[in-house]
C-alpha cells in the first residue's frame, strides 16, 4: 500500500501538493495540537482522492523537542516503516519534519515556493482550486468573505475587500484597500496586525496581502515578503 | 571522545541560535553545511565575540551544493543538531554522514539537549540572556535596579497624589520634604526607617519618578531575576550615538537636568537655553566627538550616549527563561498601542521578549482590554500602577 507520511503545519497547502503528486492510498498526517480543526473529512475532500484512508495523530506540543522524540517514537511503532512509503519533509517544523524522516526513511517530498513538488530531480507545479482550499482549511464564504467554518463564524479578515486563489504562486491573496478618506496610520497598524497574526495561526506560506494604498507603510522583517502594495488614487 | 558537530546552515546565520547549539555541545570541531549557489562572497566569519566564548572549537564551511563533503576527523564522534537549517540539506548531511552519526536537537530555550536517536536529554545550564545579547552583536545600555528592600508604605501614601484627576501623580513639595534634595539632578535620595535608600526623580512631568518607585518594586519582587531600568540599544557608531545625544539635549534643554543643562551650556558657549533648529544643526555639524569626550563631564557623557541610543523599554526582567519586557504608560493604552508595543516587544528589537508587561498610570481598571488581549492571545499583562503603587 502506497503510504505518504506527512506532518502538518499550519501551512496546509503543502500537504494538498503532496497528495495530488504522490496520489496515496493511505496518509498518516503528524499534526500538533496548536494545530487546529484538520479533519480526515476536510483532507479527503481536499485532496479528491475518494479511497484515501486517512490516519491523523497529534502531538501534544511541538516546541517540546523531548515530548515529540517519545511521541514520534510511539507513533512509528503504531504504523512501522515499508517500502512504499512517501515521507513529506516541507511541513510543520524541522524537528518534526527531520523526525519523519528518522522513522520512515522511505522516498522523499519537498515543496518549493509556488506550490512545486520535487521527488528527486523530477518538479511538479501544482495548482488549487478555492473548494480544496475551503476544505482543507475548513473556511466557509460569506458574501465574499472568509469565516472559520467553527460554528461562531468568526470572519477571518474583517475589513478586507475580498480574496482570490492564486493558483500561479501557490496561495490565497486577501485584497486590501486604504482609501484616502481613511485614517492611514490606524488602518496600516490593523492590516499589519492581521496579516502577523494570520502568519502566525495559518501559516506563512498560506496568504499574501495585496494593499491597495496612496502610500505604503513600514513592515517589519518577519513580513516584509508577505504583502505587496499597489500604489493608486481612489477610482473614479 | 572528541566532538564533531555537523549543521545545516542558512544565511544570514542565526547567531542566537548558534549560541545556545554551541553551549550545548561544547563541539571540537564544526561544520557549517551550506547549500547555496555560492557562498564564497558571503558573510561567513564568527564573531571574534564567540569565537573567544568558545576558544576550543574549530570551524569549517562547505557548501553541498558544489558537491562538498565536511572533513572527515579521526576518533571525532560525529553529531548533527537540527535545531537550525532546512530539512532537505539536514537529510544530505544525514546520508552523507552514513551510519555513524548521533543525533541531536537542542532545545529553543536552550537549556535540554535531546538525543532524538537514543533516550538520552542533558540538561544544559543555559548561556545568560544579557550575555546572549552581546554574542549575537547588539550592544545594549541598562542599569541594574537594585533588590535592597525599601519600605515603601512610609512614603507612598505622603508622595503620590491620587486625589485630582485621574491618574496617579507626584506631590512634589512633599517628596522634597520627606529626602535629601539634589538640585543639580533633580532627584531626591528617601531614606526608610531601617536605613534603606530609593533616588526618585522629583519632578513631576515625564513619568520618570514613577519608573523609580516601579521597576525597584519589580526588582523586589522578582528576587530570583535580574532587573534593569532605562533599556538603551546603542548604535553601531560611537560618534553618531554621541551627536545625536546632543541634538536630543539640545532641543530640550530648558526641561533637562542642571547637571546637564549647566555642563552643555558652558562647553558650548551657549548664551541661552531655547535654540533654533539651524542653531542646534550648526551645533552638530560642527562637532568633535573626540575633543567632546574629553571635554565633558564624564557622568555628563554617559547621560548624552544613553540619550543618543534607541529607546528601547522602561524595563526587562532577565531570568534563564529569557527576558520579559516591560513598559509604563501615563495613560490608559489603547489596544492599538498594545499591539504595536507587543509586536516590537517580540519581533522588533533584539531583545525578543517573551512576554509584556504593560504598567499604566489610570486609577480605572479595564476589564473590557483584558478580555480582548486575552481573546486576541497576547502576549501581554496589563497592570494597573495603582496597585503597585500602595
Amino acid at each position: 500500500m502506497k503510504r505518504l507520511i506527512a506532518p502538518v503545519g499550519r501551512s496546509r497547502l503543502n500537504l494538498l501538493a503532496a497528495l495530488d503528486r504522490v496520489k496515496p492510498q493511505k496518509l498518516i498526517a503528524i499534526t500538533t495540537e496548536e494545530n487546529h480543526s484538520l479533519t480526515a473529512t476536510g483532507i479527503k475532500a481536499a485532496s479528491g482522492l475518494d479511497n484515501l484512508e486517512v490516519e491523523i495523530r497529534t502531538l501534544s506540543k511541538a516546541f517540546d523537542i523531548e515530548l515529540v522524540r517519545d511521541e514520534m517514537m510511539d507513533i512509528s511503532r503504531s504504523f512501522p516503516m515499508t517500502e512504499t512509503d512517501y515521507v513529506l519533509i516541507s511541513g510543520s517544523t524541522n524537528q518534526i519534519c527531520y523526525m519523519c524522516f528518522m522513522h520512515w526513511p522511505g522516498v522523499t517530498v519537498s515543496i518549493k515556493r509556488g506550490l512545486i513538488s520535487s521527488i528527486g530531480e523530477v518538479d511538479v507545479q501544482h495548482s488549487i482550486t478555492e473548494y480544496e482550499f475551503l476544505s482543507i482549511y475548513d473556511l466557509a464564504v460569506v458574501d465574499g468573505e472568509l469565516y472559520l467554518n467553527n460554528g461562531l463564524m468568526q470572519k477571518l479578515f474583517p475589513e478586507s475587500v475580498g480574496f482570490e486563489v492564486d493558483s500561479i504562486n501557490g496561495n490565497i491573496k486577501i485584497l486590501w484597500h486604504i482609501k484616502v478618506d481613511d485614517d492611514h496610520h490606524k488602518k496600516s497598524n490593523y492590516i499589519r496586525d492581521l496579516v502577523a497574526k494570520s502568519a502566525e495561526n495559518l501559516g506563512r506560506k498560506t496568504f499574501h496581502h495585496h494593499v491597495k494604498c496612496v502610500q505604503t507603510f513600514s513592515l517589519h522583517e518577519d513580513i516584509k515578503d508577505l504583502v505587496t502594495f499597489e500604489l493608486g488614487g481612489e477610482e473614479e | 571522545m572528541k566532538s564533531h558537530l555537523l549543521l545545516s546552515c542558512k544565511l544570514p546565520m542565526n547567531w542566537h541560535s548558534l549560541i545556545k547549539i554551541l553551549n550545548a555541545h561544547r563541539p571540537h570541531f564544526v561544520t557549517f553545511c551550506h547549500y547555496d549557489e555560492d557562498i564564497s562572497t558571503k558573510k561567513l566569519d564568527i564573531p571574534v565575540e564567540i569565537k573567544n566564548y568558545f576558544p576550543k572549537t574549530g570551524y569549517e564551511h562547505i557548501n553541498m551544493k558544489n558537491g562538498e563533503r565536511f572533513t572527515v576527523l579521526e576518533n571525532y564522534q560525529k553529531k548533527i543538531d537540527i535545531r537550525i537549517g532546512a530539512t532537505f540539506s539536514q537529510i544530505m548531511i544525514t546520508e552523507m554522514a552514513d551510519s555513524d552519526l548521533w543525533r541531536y536537537c537542542t532545545s529553543f530555550d536552550g537549556t535540554k539537549l535531546v538525543r532524538l536517536d537514543d533516550e538520552e536529554v542533558l540538561t544544559i545550564e543555559p548561556v545568560d540572556p544579557l550575555k546572549l545579547l552581546e554574542l549575537s552583536g547588539k550592544s545594549f545600555s541598562m542599569t541594574k535596579v537594585t533588590k535592597q528592600p525599601f519600605l515603601f508604605e512610609e512614603f507612598l501614601p505622603h508622595i503620590i497624589d491620587s486625589f485630582s484627576s485621574n491618574t496617579y501623580s507626584l506631590n512634589q513639595r512633599k517628596l522634597k520634604q520627606l529626602g535629601k534634595f539634589f538640585p543639580k539632578l533633580e532627584k531626591v535620595l528617601l531614606t526608610d526607617s531601617e536605613g534603606n535608600t530609593l533616588l526618585v526623580d522629583s519632578r513631576k512631568k515625564h513619568g520618570f519618578w514613577l519608573e523609580d518607585i516601579l521597576m525597584r518594586k519589580m526588582s523586589i519582587m522578582h528576587l530570583e531575576k535580574q532587573v534593569f531600568t532605562n533599556v538603551t540599544r546603542n548604535h553601531y557608531s560611537e560618534t553618531k550615538q554621541i551627536k545625536l545625544g546632543v541634538k536630543r539635549l539640545l532641543r530640550q534643554l530648558r526641561s533637562e537636568i542642571p547637571l546637564v543643562k549647566n555642563s552643555i551650556i558652558e562647553y558650548f558657549n551657549l548664551e541661552q537655553d531655547l535654540l533654533s533648529t539651524e542653531s542646534i544643526n550648526e551645533i552638530i555639524n560642527g562637532l568633535d566627538t573626540e575633543d567632546f569626550k574629553h571635554g565633558i563631564n564624564s557622568d555628563v557623557l554617559e547621560i548624552i550616549y544613553r540619550a543618543g541610543a534607541n529607546n528601547e523599554f522602561d524595563g526587562i526582567i532577565v531570568s534563564n527563561d529569557g527576558i520579559t519586557t516591560i513598559e509604563i504608560k501615563s495613560t490608559k493604552p489603547t489596544i492599538e498601542q498594545i499591539i504595536k508595543l507587543e509586536s516590537f516587544s517580540r519581533y522588533l528589537t533584539p531583545i525578543k521578549g517573551n512576554a509584556l508587561l504593560l504598567i499604566y498610570n489610570h486609577k480605572s481598571f479595564f476589564p473590557d482590554l483584558v478580555r480582548q488581549i486575552d481573546k486576541e492571545r497576547r502576549g501581554v499583562s496589563l497592570i494597573n500602577a495603582g496597585l503597585m503603587l500602595k
